[in-house]
């Protein structure tokens, strides 16, 4: 039973995770729109996304013989993979933060993860009424 | 926690943006500075500030941080004026690089700047409440 609503919840953490990373790299961004040579950089939805599905389905398990024995642990751990942001505007000190597109992405961004908070929380007050009966 | 970090970040950039901002208003205060050195007299040269990623351990992000002040090397102006006591002996005084109109604009962008800053700051801050709401 625990097992299915750490199932439920599973994905909704990896997503906020991810949203709080990208919510780092933005602000990141936002800081150094003054410093020379910084590149702008991001992480891809679409890509860690996929990664997430895939993590999520294989489910890799150890033959158990006994009992007694323990499931194994899933590794959380996902690294996310960061690339510079391609455009063809370079500023003269080789900056290459386009603020407008930082602060829309940050806004979005945000608005996204509180979207996830809610969905999450709307799953716990499920579980809740079920077990209050 | 990476939202804990977003206050560090944008946290030092908010020190970097106010640091560049009392360089560009000693600039502007001391435009019509005399500077004493080795018993001969110079004119202020103006100041900035070189801005350098101050990155997280083992990752490409993170903050700004003040690298360096450097004289800025634009040059000086001279100019005609026989009667000034620091004239030279063909009545040229050379005078400060210091550009009211570029320290402005360069205030207005470092300001603008610090207010992006301080918005992230607001933003992380209610992500960060509302994560911590989440069972209620």
């Amino acid at each position: 039973m625990f097992n299915k609503i750490n199932k439920m919840l599973d994905f909704n953490q990896n997503l906020l995770n991810f949203y709080a990373k990208r919510e780092e790299i933005l602000s990141s961004n936002i800081a150094n729109a003054d410093t020379p040579n910084y590149k702008a950089i991001d992480i891809s939805f679409k890509d860690e996304i996929k990664k997430i599905i895939k993590k999520n389905n294989s489910g890799i398990t150890l033959k158990k013989t006994s009992s007694h024995h323990l499931n194994p642990k899933k590794n959380n751990f996902f690294g996310f993979e960061i690339k510079p942001i391609v455009n063809k505007e370079v500023s003269s000190n080789g900056n290459t933060v386009d603020m407008n597109r930082e602060r829309i992405e940050f806004i979005k961004n945000t608005l996204k993860y509180e979207e996830n908070l809610v969905f999450i929380k709307n799953e716990i007050k499920n579980i809740m009424n079920v077990l209050k009966g | 926690m990476s939202l804990l970090n977003i206050l560090n970040i944008a946290g030092s950039a908010m020190t970097a943006q106010s640091k560049k901002i009392n360089v560009i208003a000693s600039n502007l205060a001391n435009a019509e500075s005399i500077v004493c050195k080795d018993g001969k007299f110079y004119p202020y040269i103006a100041k900035k500030v070189v801005f350098k990623l101050d990155s997280l351990k083992n990752s490409l992000i993170g903050g700004v941080k003040v690298f360096s002040i450097i004289n800025d090397p634009n040059p000086m102006k001279l100019i005609y004026d026989p009667n000034n006591p620091l004239s030279n002996k063909k009545g040229y005084v050379l005078q400060t690089n210091v550009n009211p109109v570029t320290e402005t604009v360069n205030h207005i962008s470092a300001s603008r700047s610090y207010q992006a800053n301080v918005e992230v700051v607001k933003t992380a801050k209610s992500m960060i409440m509302k994560t911590l709401s989440i069972g209620e």
